[in-house]
């Protein structure tokens, strides 16, 4: 995949996150489509590449987050380290594997945000904690296929130009 | 999967030290970060707004419809409720209270929201060049909506009710009764602490006490809709539905004390 093609999409995907999260929610969830983009870096581009886009996507997400601490930067480096490593281990060719990894990487990175708001001593149902954990995975991992489509048609058409 | 070797040790060790680095110092890099992005952002929303305008057209019209009768209905109660404020404020200058100083407040447009689901915030349009400080109550026409937890010289950062990081000292209006509301990550906001006896019914109004200098007394809150005791058996909860929508706030008012 193209660099540019990459970042155009992940740009459009943290303008859609940021200013229409209202559009995206359903059942008061929102997708983190900036954690699918972080996974597609993982799985396209080689290790030091992804890692360096992962912190990058992760500080733009942290800048309009409510936290002190910036959890997001660890993380998504984290997340794009073990995607790259993985897709480099294991052939992932198929969009319903890459939305299967799309959903465990959500899965952990809720879990680990949730429990970090849990630890700093803030109470939250636990019902509320399951449902942004598992519906908010499902639904960061979903569109992942439409989004993966969309961008091998674009960076197609750019490399056919 | 990971071998790590003396080679590979040092410069994993300085590439964590960086990541840590940059996650203490996030709070700085926001500052100058979010004054960079004002302008996209609110050209972005401008056009969201504009937009949506054009697709929801049919509704909209309804709703004028709507809303311009509920506006001369509400006319009518207020030339009623005006001679009853007249009439206050001069029994109360009779009985020499003491008057409460006016709100004064900065009108603000929303220019992006929190990017997560495991926060509740909002960036407005406005910091402190506008006279906007941190811990500052916000609001809008419909009652509490949160507090500024960040400015920067053109933006202010927002948490909103709906985190459950923030609370706010409150009063049951009937019975006075005091508590203290929290968010929940939900559409619903708890109202902590009851005592057993507390004397809270469905449907009570909830209203900010005014017992810190942030929150002025008196703004609305929300309703109660379910009331439990907690797990301890010792206090009660209530759920409270709050007055505003925190999914769809365009513009709020800052208050300055």
């Amino acid at each position: 995949m193209r660099v540019s093609t990459f970042l155009v999409i992940t740009l459009i995907l943290g303008v859609l996150q940021v200013v229409f999260p209202d559009y995206l929610k359903v059942f008061g969830i929102k997708p983190d489509f900036l954690l699918a983009a972080v996974v597609m870096a993982g799985l396209f581009f080689q290790m030091r590449r992804a890692v360096i886009f992962g912190v990058s996507i992760g500080i733009f997400k942290d800048i309009f987050s409510l936290n002190a601490f910036g959890l997001n930067i660890l993380l998504f480096g984290l997340w794009a380290y073990l995607a790259a490593k993985i897709s480099r281990k294991i052939s992932i060719e198929d969009n319903i594997t890459r939305t299967l990894l799309v959903f465990v990487i959500a899965l952990f990175e809720n879990i680990a945000s949730g429990l970090s708001i849990v630890y700093s001593g803030s109470l939250i149902p636990f019902g509320i904690f399951l449902r942004i954990v598992i519906l908010g995975s499902l639904y960061t991992a979903l569109p992942f296929a439409l989004i993966f489509k969309i961008t091998k048609i674009i960076d197609h058409s750019v490399n056919y130009d | 999967m990971f071998n790590l070797n003396k080679k590979n040790l040092i410069p994993l060790l300085a590439v964590i030290s960086l990541l840590i680095f940059l996650s203490i110092s996030i709070s700085t890099l926001r500052r100058p970060a979010l004054d960079l992005s004002k302008e996209p952002f609110s050209v972005v929303s401008w056009l969201q707004r504009e937009a949506g305008g054009i697709i929801f057209y049919h509704h909209n019209l309804i709703e004028n419809s709507r809303l311009r009768k509920e506006v001369d209905f509400l006319r009518y109660r207020l030339n009623g409720l005006n001679e009853i404020y007249l009439e206050n404020a001069r029994l109360k200058n009779n009985l020499s209270f003491k008057q409460s100083s006016p709100l004064r407040f900065v009108c603000s447009r929303v220019i992006a929201r929190s990017a997560d689901n495991w926060g509740s915030g909002l960036v407005i349009d406005k910091g402190s060049s506008s006279g906007i400080k941190k811990g500052m109550a916000v609001s809008t026409y419909l009652g509490l909506a949160g507090r500024i937890v960040e400015t920067t010289k053109f933006t202010s950062k927002v948490m909103l009710f709906s985190d459950p990081n923030l609370g706010v000292s409150s009063l049951v209006q009937r019975s006075r009764q005091e508590g203290l509301v929290c968010g929940t990550l939900g559409a619903n906001l708890i109202m902590k602490y009851l005592p057993e006896d507390a004397d809270i019914k469905l449907q009570d109004v909830i209203i900010s006490s005014g017992l810190n200098d942030v929150y002025p007394k008196g703004l609305l809150i929300g309703r109660v809709i379910d009331i439990g005791s907690e797990f301890s058996g010792l206090s009660r909860y209530a759920i409270i539905k709050p007055a505003v929508n925190f999914s769809n706030i365009e513009e709020v008012l800052v208050i300055i004390p």
